[in-house]
């Protein structure tokens, strides 16, 4: 019976794409809008997930995100390196600063203190020069798209100053890192130089990066940090959910993107209900006719539930298609947040599930409170 | 015509009432009706509109439940069966002609026919097969594989015929099957169900109010105010028509 619960559905070809139009584009509004909302939560952990060599960050207890900088006393590092598991820990220097450009114009800045010895926390993918540079009086390395901001046309050139806190930065290489939430510049400088591209204070350290030993589980290690310093100590991983899960929690970004989601759900299954239920209204004969020639209410349901799966994964299909062609063009634009994980694809289709049963429920209702006899009084 | 007696009856309806509505709303569509149909006969049922003729009808056939009193279609009591086993009721024994013909516009001519022995579970292809032939032996072979929009008022109800019989039910209903044709092509019609009629397992029983086909009932009901006022039988020979080719029973 369900071939012919297919020729039904697709021999009325504008109402067949009209409900899969409808679940299309449910299924675009929130896989792209998800998916938005992933990458600018994946943005967020940008500057944590760039810093390869350390596993363990330490910070002031107080601290819920990589960009909220409560700043440790000096000693708090070798009361780190003092901690049975760790191998090496290392100052990390995060802040904002002011740059002044050589046309007298002000750019905000990120600016990120790498360890003066060992450079951990400096970039890894360098687009032009080199990281060991950054050991030059003054150095700074910047990121491929902060340097647009400021420089928008031209190739990348090394050598360029400008001033952060009356002090001069000379550009000794152009890095490629993760786009972040922020459209700042990213700055990278040793720690002794970015202390002294921000004004005077009594205490500079942000994090201290560390790193455990070979064999050491570094959950462990931060459980061992936490209670002998009385520091907060996260590994990156959960450093990153603690970022994601604080931008979550106290800001409107969810809330902003679940309004437009809802939206995307409410419109999709409003069209989709509707035009699946006036679909049903129009072979009610056809119904009819089936169930007084001996159908079962059973199979009718079949049919019916069959055709709304049919217009929904088609319907999915196309939706989360184009959301992926979206995500595409969209990673090709510098700065527009994009991510799709696995729980795009779940969630936009348990939604474009909540509408096909919410279909299904309408239109079945209908078909099974028909009376076959009906039939035989023209409908 | 052999005599008949109610026991040979293919149907037989006892002090048969229904009603629509409640209360003030209440219609008596039928009022203690009595009335035997027999296999290898062409029934009509007339009168006038609103006297009880489509209501006697979905009754007898199975998709609407009396209000009072007793149908008996091939031995079965229809009032003590549920839903579902009129359903399959219906499936296994009685066939539908609509005015309206209720093709499945999506669906060719031989798929139309095929329909009744799919939902019966047949598989398509040998579905498919038989209505082929069957539409062959209504002279619609040509136009097997085409929609009914395409097709004419005549030749829509042969194949609305040919669903009917496509899996030889024994009790085939017909409402109104000329109404929407004209005097020539409804005539063909009636000779073509009249000829499913002289199988003597099976009856026919067509509701009308078209005078011109009043000629094929072997018995004709007359209703009025939802009782049967007189029926009459045939008392002339036959016409000389053919009886359609049987099919194989599935």
């Amino acid at each position: 019976m369900l071939w012919i619960a297919l020729k039904m559905l697709v021999g009325n070809r504008g109402k067949y794409v009209g409900m899969i139009v409808g679940v299309s584009f449910a299924a675009l509004l929130i896989g792209q809008q998800a998916s938005v909302f992933f990458g600018i939560m994946w943005h967020t952990t940008s500057q944590i997930r760039e810093v390869r060599d350390a596993d363990i960050w330490v910070m002031n207890p107080n601290v819920e995100y990589i960009d909220d900088i409560k700043p440790l006393r000096d000693t708090d590092l070798y009361r780190v390196r003092g901690v049975e598991g760790v191998a090496w820990a290392v100052k990390y220097f995060k802040g904002g600063s002011r740059a002044r450009l050589d046309d007298g114009q002000y750019q905000q800045v990120v600016l990120n203190g790498v360890d003066d010895a060992t450079l951990v926390g400096a970039p890894r993918d360098m687009i032009i020069g080199s990281v060991d540079d950054l050991r030059k009086p003054d150095a700074i390395i910047i990121d491929d798209l902060g340097y647009r901001l400021i420089w928008p046309d031209g190739p990348f050139e090394l050598g360029k100053v400008f001033e952060m806190n009356d002090r001069r930065a000379v550009i000794v290489g152009v890095c490629r890192i993760g786009k972040t939430f922020q459209a700042f510049p990213i700055i990278y400088t040793r720690y002794s130089e970015a202390t002294a591209f921000v004004p005077v204070e009594r205490k500079v350290l942000s994090f201290v990066l560390a790193k455990a030993q070979p064999g050491e589980d570094s959950q462990e290690v931060c459980r061992r940090i936490e209670q002998q310093c009385g520091l907060r100590a996260l590994t990156r991983k959960d450093f990153c959910w603690q970022t994601m899960y604080t931008y979550f929690t106290k800001t409107a970004i969810p809330i902003n993107f679940g309004i437009t989601m809802l939206l995307g759900l409410i419109v999709g299954a409003a069209i989709t209900a509707q035009t699946f239920y006036m679909f049903t209204l129009e072979n009610l004969r056809q119904f009819g006719t089936l169930k007084a020639l001996g159908t079962r209410n059973s199979t009718i349901m079949r049919m019916v539930v069959f055709q709304a799966v049919l217009v929904g994964a088609i319907g999915y299909a196309l939706g989360i298609g184009l959301s992926a062609i979206f995500g595409d063009v969209a990673r090709s634009t510098a700065r527009l947040a994009f991510l799709m994980p696995w729980p795009v694809f779940a969630g936009t289709g348990a939604a474009v599930l909540f509408i096909i049963i919410l279909s299904s429920v309408l239109s079945v209702r209908r078909v099974l409170q028909l009376d076959p006899s009906a039939v035989f009084q023209g409908f | 015509m052999v005599a008949q007696t109610p026991n040979d009856a293919l149907v037989r309806c006892r002090n048969l009432a229904h009603e629509y509505g409640e209360g003030e709303a209440r219609v008596f569509a039928l009022r203690g009706l009595d009335l035997d149909i027999y296999a290898g006969q062409l029934t009509l049922l007339v009168g006038p509109s609103g006297c009880g003729k489509t209501t006697l009808l979905s009754i007898i056939a199975g998709i609407l439940r009396a209000s009072h009193g007793d149908v008996t279609v091939l031995d079965t009591a229809l009032q003590t069966l549920s839903g579902s086993e009129k359903t399959e009721f219906r499936r296994k024994n009685v066939g539908f002609v609509f005015q309206q013909y209720n093709l499945l516009p999506e669906l060719t001519a031989v798929e139309n026919v095929a329909v009744p022995l799919i939902v019966a579970g047949e598989r398509r292809s040998v579905a498919l097969a038989r209505g082929r032939e069957l539409l062959a032996s209504l002279n619609m072979g040509h136009r097997a594989n085409a929609r009914p929009q395409k097709l004419s008022g005549g030749e829509q109800q042969r194949v609305a015929i040919a669903r009917a019989l496509v899996h030889h039910l024994r009790l085939l209903v017909c409402d109104e099957p000329t109404s929407a044709l004209d005097e020539r092509t409804g005539h063909a019609i009636m000779e073509l169900l009249y000829g499913v009629a002289v199988d003597p397992e099976r009856a026919v029983l067509v509701v009308t109010h078209d005078s011109r086909v009043f000629a094929f009932g072997d018995r004709t009901a007359y209703l009025n105010d939802g009782q049967v006022v007189r029926v009459e039988a045939r008392t002339g020979p036959r016409p000389a028509i053919a009886p359609l080719a049987k099919q194989p029973t599935p």
